[in-house]
């Protein structure tokens, strides 16, 4: 039962996604054109092409990536340099790699890898200590500084993040945490002060009404966009393609709200709601799993889907700065596609290769405090 | 804890509470606040009313025009729109500076935003192929839009110029003016102040354009346009209907105007014909020269024609007839001998003998025909000496009545105040000072002294004559109630007066013999100017049928010799 949800709740969320697509860029109103030319079309082949990665990656056992942890780590920091070095600039920034008609950015990726080079790490451990945290830091800090590097602030953040809250899950003790935590902390301002570029200043001030109209600009339109969709939403396809409602890359970072100014509330807690069934299902297979392995690499997954969610969501709702982050799932776009579906293919994977029997090691008592269940 | 399991899913589920509930919340608001911002002003304007004649024909209108507007945002899209556009019309400066503007006008950004998405006039008045060039490739002209507008136009041209004036775009002041008749809630201001629309709108600058401006403007309409972007709907709201001008009806007949403008056309000399229709008080006609088109003062107006007309020695703007000041000279020995005859001091039997001379207490005065043959007219009665334009024997009749009697009289028949006929800048002329002097009397008996009149005063006191002392006061606007007023003079001293006067045109003796034929009474003028090398004014007034003329021309020397017989040609004008 939790595997069909697991599964089918992303491709639900696509093709709300695909919904919205349509009525952005009504795909056969262009007539003569390719048809792989229209946002709705690509998305619906990445869809498929997301799904058969799914089904792959699910039958993989996820002890596979247990045991080649170092070869993802290796080719996260590969790519990742490869990327700086090679990809094109596109508005300011080298994330980018482009092979025909698709785009990849790594750094999609480089998140669920990390997660699984760090659920090893910490499996491996018997307690985990101070010294333990200090080296997951530094081990999690390289790649993060290469997609600083790039610079792209908002996935850097949310992978930072995830990190951090799955160690926290682990049953660190605040005690423990506390040099990692100065470190971080101390990072804060030098961060905004030197790693961050003037644009990302503004808009984290423009988050906090700081600054001029300007720089609020999209939030304000995505905001305009909700309250003019209402209760009951405008109707598939009526919103508005033209000032003063129009909003800035609505098809991709912005795509809640213009399924807001559809949908109305039917759209908004829809959504929610799925993505709501979709972690705590996938965080309830977490803490049903005896393998540490398997349940910090969930925990990890899940936490990193939830943060991008939770970011996106309440940027577009003009509580949070715009980071450029878009809405795992929905959001149009192939890369953060087929990543958010590896993540939903390796938490599938977990669903359905462990069992009781392979539990290898008894869990310490440090951990998650469980009680058996039977599967 | 012990429980992270709890606590992270507790995390999970916070996330979740926190963006719905600002979902709902944002969802639950009025989105009515935010619809209303979707509105763009236009502003509707109708054509100005008609200037029409006695008879109904069209003197002033608009006519069908093509404007050319441009919507910013998308013009500036396509740098090679204005490239193309240079093909098909020259583009000069003032219209780039005008585009400039737009860009300019407003401080406020969010109005100049939504200002750039509003067509904005860029230049009025296309030629047909060029609007319809703009018309036809729309897709080569984008954000381009030529709409139809009107444009004032006088179809008569020069004919009666001076009455029905010009128009113009108005000063500054006056489209404050105009902002204020308009009552246009405050806080469209600052956009319709930029707008263009109102800026070009067109005020009038002179005669009845002018003096009939607030009758003849129409207000333009404003208009909310309001787009709901959620169903495309448009919705007009009207802030303020259209009102249309009402059309003024003119005393003029433009017929009878381009008959005597003729006549006058073929003057050397500068000058001014008015005639008058002494029952009503309408005037039939006012014709100056030199004259000017009113067509050539219509925005845009080329401001070299316009800096020619003011440059021009001769004056082709000035309405000679009401603004221009003149010596009257002899005519006014009709007033003279008026007030004589009223103030008992002449009986029309009585007979003054002309030497060619006379001497007064302090000076010597010459007859005209002792000055230009060495003659006498010998005893005169009031007919003869009007008849001869004996200076001897209105000389005496000045020493008799003196500065104050003649004064009044002068002031009694309607000189030194303004007619009021309803035109703008009209001059009251002026009447000597009070003097003791009796030189100055014994001159101002013949129209001479500090005495200047306007044509239109001249016309007036003949109206009177004719009308046997009741004063109908002269207008140019067409209208039902006439004001009239008796002046007190006896009809049969009029009767003496008129007496003379039909001497004048019918005996052989008299100034104007050559209108014999025809049924009129009058008096010629030859007025001595300031400047003596100049010449005199050359005068003719009269009375034919029911219409009061006065003939002026400047500095033409004789009146019987050159006013007289133009006042023959403009009675045969007239039914």
């Amino acid at each position: 039962m939790s595997k069909i949800k697991l599964a089918l709740i992303p491709v639900a969320l696509t093709c709300l996604g695909l919904l919205s697509l349509y009525s952005i860029e009504p795909p056969l109103d262009s007539a003569g054109q390719d048809m792989f030319e229209s946002m709705f079309f690509r998305q619906l082949l990445f869809l498929c092409i997301a799904v058969l990665i799914m089904i792959v990656v699910s039958n993989i056992h996820y002890r596979r990536f247990w045991s080649t942890s170092h070869v993802w780590y290796g080719l996260s920091i590969v790519m990742l340099i490869a990327v700086l070095l090679f990809a094109k600039n596109v508005r300011g920034a080298r994330s980018w790699f482009k092979i025909g008609i698709f785009s990849f950015q790594p750094s999609e990726l480089v998140r669920i890898f990390l997660v699984i080079v760090v659920a090893k790490y910490m499996s491996t451990r018997e307690k985990l200590v101070g010294r333990d945290l200090l080296i997951i830091f530094a081990m999690v800090l390289i790649p993060i500084l290469l997609i600083t590097a790039q610079p792209d602030m908002g996935m850097a953040l949310i992978t930072l993040v995830s990190v951090v809250i799955m160690v926290y899950a682990s049953g660190i003790t605040f005690r423990q945490s506390i040099p990692v935590l100065i470190i971080l902390l101390a990072a804060c301002p030098l961060i905004y002060k030197f790693g961050l570029r003037d644009y990302q200043k503004e808009r984290i001030n423009a988050a906090f009404k700081m600054t001029s109209l300007d720089s609020r600009y999209q939030v304000d339109q995505s905001i305009k966009a909700i309250v003019s969709g209402g209760i009951s939403g405008k109707g598939i396809g009526q919103a508005s393609l033209t000032m003063p409602f129009y909003v800035p890359d609505r098809h991709n970072d912005f795509i809640y709200s213009h399924i807001c100014e559809e949908l109305g509330i039917a759209g908004s807690l829809g959504l929610v709601f799925l993505f709501g069934v979709f972690f705590l299902s996938s965080l309830r297979l977490a803490f049903w799993t005896r393998d540490l392995f398997a349940r910090y690499v969930v925990v990890g997954l899940t936490l990193g889907l939830f943060v991008q969610f939770s970011v996106n969501i309440a940027m577009t709702i003009g509580i949070f700065p715009v980071t450029g982050l878009n809405l795992p799932f929905v959001s149009y776009g192939g890369s953060s596609l087929f990543a958010s579906y590896v993540a939903a293919g390796v938490i599938l994977s977990v669903n359905r290769f462990w069992r009781p029997e392979f539990s290898e090691k008894r869990l310490p008592e440090s951990a998650f405090t469980i009680t058996p269940t039977k599967s | 804890m012990h429980d992270r399991r709890l606590q992270v899913a507790i995390l999970i589920l916070l996330g979740l509470v926190i963006v719905s509930m600002r979902t709902l919340y944002l969802q639950a608001q009025d989105p009515m606040p935010l619809r209303a911002k979707t509105s763009y002003i236009s502003i509707v304007t109708i054509p100005r009313a008609k200037i029409i004649d006695r008879n109904g024909k069209v003197l002033a209108h608009d006519e069908r025009s093509f404007d050319l507007y441009m919507i910013p945002n998308e013009f500036d899209k396509d740098p090679t729109v204005i490239i193309a556009l240079r093909e098909i019309m020259d583009i000069d400066d003032a219209l780039l500076t005008l585009y400039d503007k737009i860009n300019q006008r407003l401080d406020n950004r969010k109005l100049w935003l939504s200002e750039r998405r509003v067509p904005q006039l860029l230049k009025r008045n296309l030629s047909f192929e060029t609007a319809m060039k703009i018309e036809i490739d729309s897709n080569r002209f984008k954000g381009l839009i030529v709409r139809e507008s009107m444009r004032r136009s006088y179809p008569y041209g020069k004919i009666g110029s001076h009455v029905i004036g010009y128009i113009g775009k108005p000063t500054e002041n006056e489209f404050l003016k105009v902002l204020e008749d308009e009552s246009i809630p405050e806080h469209l201001q600052a956009i319709l102040r930029s707008r263009p629309e109102l800026k070009e709108s067109v005020v009038g600058k002179m005669g009845i354009e002018r003096e009939f401006d607030q009758t003849l403007r129409s207000s333009p309409g404003i208009a909310v346009l309001e787009r709901d972007t959620s169903t495309g709907e448009k919705r007009d709201i009207s802030l303020k209907d259209p009102e249309a001008g009402e059309d003024v009806q003119l005393t003029i007949d433009i017929d009878i105007q381009k008959k005597v403008e003729g006549i006058l056309d073929r003057q050397t000399q500068n000058g001014c014909v008015v005639v008058l229709d002494t029952k009503s008080g309408e005037i039939v006609a006012i014709v100056n020269k030199p004259s000017f088109d009113p067509n050539h003062f219509v925005p845009p107006a080329k401001s070299e024609l316009i800096q020619d007309y003011l440059n021009q020695e001769s004056k082709p703007l000035l309405n000679r007839a009401t603004r221009g000041e003149y010596q009257l000279g002899s005519i006014f020995k009709i007033i003279t001998a008026l007030a004589a005859l009223e103030e008992q001091m002449l009986v029309p039997s009585r007979t003054i003998e002309c030497k060619g001379k006379y001497f007064s207490r302090d000076d010597a005065f010459r007859c005209w025909i002792y000055r230009q043959h060495k003659a006498a007219h010998g005893h005169l009665d009031l007919t003869g000496a009007t008849a001869r334009s004996c200076n001897i024997f209105f000389y005496r009749l000045g020493q008799d009545l003196g500065m104050g009697l003649l004064k009044k009289w002068a002031l009694k028949m309607g000189f030194g105040e303004k007619t009021g006929i309803g035109l703008g800048f009209e001059s009251a002329g002026r009447l000597p000072r009070d003097s003791a002097i009796l030189t100055n009397s014994i001159s101002f008996a013949i129209g001479q002294a500090d005495f200047l009149v306007t044509p239109i005063q001249v016309a007036k006191s003949f109206s009177i004559i004719a009308n046997d002392g009741i004063c109908v006061k002269p207008h140019i606007i067409k209208k039902d109630d006439i004001a009239s007023l008796r002046v007190e003079i006896s009809s049969e001293n009029i009767g003496h007066i008129k007496k003379g006067m039909q001497a004048v045109c019918k005996e052989s003796y008299g100034t104007a013999h050559s209108l014999s034929h025809l049924d009129a009474m009058g008096k010629t003028s030859s007025a001595q100017t300031n400047s003596s090398s100049s010449g005199a004014h050359s005068w003719f007034a009269g009375i034919y049928k029911n219409y009061a003329i006065v003939v002026l021309l400047e500095y033409a020397g004789s009146g019987s010799e050159f006013a007289a017989p133009i006042f023959g040609q403009v009675a045969s004008c007239l039914k």
